[in-house]
């Protein structure tokens, strides 16, 4: 692949945004953040891709006329956890084909308690009908019984998804940017309150208003600076029709062949940004992706490997520290990947090479439907 | 009391929530099938008290409900209901409206 994502955008994340604001106002802080970062200006973008729940009645034009973009190439995502990976699949693909040269991709929401209440009640058809009637708000109880299959299955225990959550909110101190930052030891996560069970409180990402964004631009007209060269992005959508136990997403048929277009393998991935909506779910996408074996001893790999820090995993303290900002909640984990490979991510800055995101979202009935994987290269 | 769910005219597999397309073989017409009961796979409750529950009907369909007059365990068969409100004993609650089906 030939393009590369130049910087980034981050608005800060807040629980309880300002009466006054408003989800076009937040993307577009995100964007000016990411141009400002680029050393761009509105006059350079030719492509333009965003994803929000919140954004109606507005469109992705409504948005690129109201920031002065005037474009070649325009998309709008609505796959949730898994926009990211998609918007930057397209975008890299406007790239090469000649669509577009400067390319920026947005996601963000504001995600006050009933923009929250009112998405997770009307968020498909089948949750509407099927869900919400029981009554129902949101995925709790669907994960928690996917994490229940999942103990069984894998010989988990609670303490083994405490030793993630932790492990996250350690690297979230030291990022500013988290909601989270207070350290959180095993014990404070075992005896939160009970939200599903076996969920507690710490399983749970806290919904927060703000915005992410990258710069996407062909590599022949920014050779020479830092930047994240995209090597593969590869997705999957609806891989088994919901008829699973949800252990496996899409991940497991899109993973092998973006290692292949990359030419490494998961031993070298030095970050790695995992949607995390739910512990239970990093668990299932590292395994989709290769970095958990089949057969390991997954509490052993939990303790040795990530509740150590020596896997450089979510390490701006992802979505369970940081927060979930809506249909941002996959460009955060892109964002942190880019910005540790742009060698921007202070105190938590790692030495990696490479560096691999994944998206998975979209909760048809029973869990998600939408998986993408992207794997990236600092070059400079 | 029973739970409706969709079962393809030409492969008779069974479906829930209603699809466009049979999944398993791509036809395309379908009629409602009456499920009395199925299995417990898994249960959740919630901060309130309420109980979810995975339920697999035996031709194989997976259903999200809540467990209404009692508890169940896991492995126990439990009666279907598309209503929220009915007679005496266990059962498990699946929201479904013939109006909703598409």
């Amino acid at each position: 692949m030939t393009a590369s994502i130049i910087a980034t955008g981050e608005t800060p994340y807040t629980r309880h945004p300002p009466a006054a604001t408003t989800t076009p106002q937040v993307i577009a802080e995100a964007v000016r953040r990411a141009l400002s970062d680029a050393g761009l200006t509105p006059q350079d973008v030719d492509g333009f891709a965003v994803s929000s729940f919140t954004l109606e009645p507005d469109h992705a034009v409504d948005l690129a006329w109201r920031m002065g973009f005037e474009l070649s190439w325009l998309m709008q995502d609505t796959n949730g956890g898994a926009s990211a990976g998609g918007m930057l699949q397209h975008a890299i693909h406007a790239i090469e084909a000649g669509d577009a040269s400067t390319v920026v991709v947005a996601a963000g929401d504001l995600m006050d308690r009933n923009a929250f209440s009112s998405l997770v009640a009307r968020y498909n058809r089948a949750t509407e009908q099927h869900l919400s009637p029981l009554p129902l708000s949101g995925p709790n109880a669907l994960f928690a019984m996917l994490t229940s299959r999942q103990m069984r299955a894998l010989g988990l225990e609670r303490s083994d998804y405490g030793k993630i959550a932790v492990a996250q909110r350690r690297w979230a101190a030291k990022n500013p940017g988290a909601v989270y930052r207070d350290p959180m030891s095993l014990d404070d996560y075992l005896t939160a309150p009970m939200v599903a069970d076996p969920l507690g409180r710490f399983d749970c990402v806290p919904p927060v208003t703000g915005a992410d964004a990258v710069v996407v631009a062909a590599d022949e007209r920014v050779a020479g600076r830092r930047r994240a060269r995209v090597l593969a992005v590869t997705a999957s959508y609806n891989s088994d029709n919901q008829t699973g136990d949800g252990l496996q997403t899409g991940l497991q048929a899109c993973a092998p062949p973006a290692w292949d277009r990359a030419g490494i393998s998961p031993e070298e991935a030095g970050v790695i940004g995992v949607y995390d909506d739910y512990p239970a779910m990093v668990i299932a996408q590292l395994m989709d992706m290769g970095f958990i074996t089949a057969g390991a001893d997954v509490p052993k790999f939990i303790d040795s490997s990530i509740f150590t820090g020596k896997l450089a995993l979510n390490t701006s303290g992802g979505q369970l520290s940081a927060g979930q900002a809506g249909s941002a909640g996959g460009m955060h984990g892109l964002v942190e990947v880019a910005n540790q490979l742009l060698r921007q991510a202070g105190d938590r800055q790692t030495d990696a090479r490479f560096g691999v995101v994944s998206g998975y979202g979209m909760v048809l009935y029973r869990y998600g439907a939408c998986a993408n994987m992207a794997i990236l290269e600092s070059v400079a | 009391m029973s739970a409706t769910v969709q079962q393809c005219t030409a492969c008779s597999s069974v479906m829930f929530p209603f699809r466009l397309f049979c999944p398993y073989c791509g036809h395309w017409e379908f009629a409602d099938h009456q499920v009395d009961d199925a299995v417990v796979e898994e249960t959740t409750t919630l901060a309130d008290g309420a109980v979810i529950a995975t339920v697999v009907c035996g031709a194989g369909a997976r259903l999200i409900a809540r467990i209404v007059g009692g508890e169940v365990s896991q492995g126990d068969k439990v009666a279907l209901s598309n209503e929220p409100d009915r007679e005496p004993g266990v059962f498990a609650y699946i929201p479904f409206t013939p109006e909703s089906r598409y």
